[in-house]
């Protein structure tokens, strides 16, 4: 169900080209969607970079010029979180609300 | 403002080194337009009084620059032919001069090797009273190439303009607040104690090879504001945006380094 709601977002956002749902207090990805090319270590890392960047509030990015790091942390499960890895041409006006949705619905907080 | 020169090092570690060559940003491979524009946006990031020097391998020209205009010719080596220039005011009344400058300028794009480009502190007092030529006299003088002269930090505040609660350019170990000084004033407060930690941190961990880079924290900032730091194309801006600016961060940050 949890990759069903992962899975759905990216294939809804081009561009979206990986989407875990990750367990902040212990570092630990739990989900990601089935299409992700990345190895399970940079997806550990991005756990490790989403538990820094959300140390100090709900939502973070770190971009290159090559990809986009999107970190949505829930506001009422503080250690459910997204870590997202997206191409520059992304649509994020649709990505950001679409990952936080899928966020609530994932922590059972969206209705 | 905290302490300015504590928080410069701290954004100036965002720069990947291998965008420096000796203490001297690399412009790119002379020969090129694209070395012209990357020349005309420097200068156009110029804000303090600063000698910036664009080097070609022993070839180089150094420009007194302050308000993001040329002033005049602070120096030149000999084969660039610039001498009866060095020290005269530069303006676009001036075509003649003007033109002079530009083929000195053109002369250095045109030579083979990677152009560099180091700014210190002005060696003599300048006189800006009417005096001084910017970023579109410039590029009218320089002809149709290049064509595109708008930096990369100009679209990227431009493109964010309606979300900026304030931004400073960082310069040569100098904080320039451009726009909502007050706004920047309780940023750089807030993010003081937070900032070396993290920056550090992430650095160990991502350690991009990618000079341009960009860091968006929510949580540091009053008001729920977005606090970002950015290093792009060797110029290095904190910006504070509106809460729920991120997906305009982040669509103004692929268009500027497209």
């Amino acid at each position: 169900m949890v990759q069903d709601a992962l899975n759905a977002v990216c294939d809804d956002i081009e561009g979206c080209e990986s989407l875990a749902f990750v367990d902040l207090s212990t570092r630990m990805v739990l989900v990601s969607n089935a299409s992700t090319r990345e190895s399970q270590d940079t997806l550990n890392t991005l756990c490790a970079e989403a538990a820094l960047l959300l140390e100090t509030g709900q939502i973070a990015m770190a971009a290159s010029s090559d990809h986009v790091h999107l970190f949505m942390r829930s506001p009422t499960e503080p250690s459910d979180a997204l870590c997202c890895i997206c191409a520059p041409g992304t649509n994020f006006s649709a990505l950001v609300p679409a990952a936080q949705a899928c966020l609530s619905t994932i922590s059972g907080d969206g209705s | 403002m905290t302490d300015d020169n504590q928080l410069t090092g701290k954004i100036d570690a965002l720069i990947r080194d291998e965008a420096f060559e000796d203490g001297a940003m690399l412009l790119g491979d002379a020969g090129t337009p694209e070395v012209t524009t990357a020349m005309l946006e420097s200068i156009d990031m110029t804000m303090l009084p600063r000698d910036m020097v664009f080097s070609v391998g022993a070839s180089f020209v150094t420009l007194a620059v302050s308000g993001k205009r040329v002033r005049h010719v602070t120096a030149a080596s000999d084969d660039l032919e610039a001498q009866e220039l060095i020290g005269q005011p530069v303006n676009v009344d001036d075509a003649d001069t003007l033109q002079k400058l530009a083929s000195v300028l053109l002369a250095l794009a045109a030579m083979n090797g990677k152009m560099t480009m180091a700014r210190q502190p002005v060696s003599a007092a300048l006189d800006v009273g009417n005096v001084g030529v910017g970023l579109r006299g410039l590029s009218k003088a320089l002809g149709p190439k290049p064509a595109k002269v708008t930096s990369s930090v100009s679209t990227l505040m431009g493109d964010l303009n309606d979300v900026l609660g304030g931004y400073a350019q960082i310069n040569d170990g100098s904080i320039t607040p451009v726009k909502g000084e007050a706004a920047l004033a309780e940023a750089f407060a807030a993010l003081e104690p937070k900032w070396s930690e993290l920056s550090r941190s992430h650095d160990r961990l991502r350690g991009w090879a990618d000079k341009d880079r960009l860091l968006t924290l929510d949580g540091v900032l009053p008001d729920d504001a977005l606090a970002h730091f950015v290093s792009l194309k060797g110029s290095q801006v904190v910006m504070a945006t509106a809460k729920g600016s991120l997906a305009d961060v982040a669509t103004a940050w692929a268009r500027a380094t497209e």
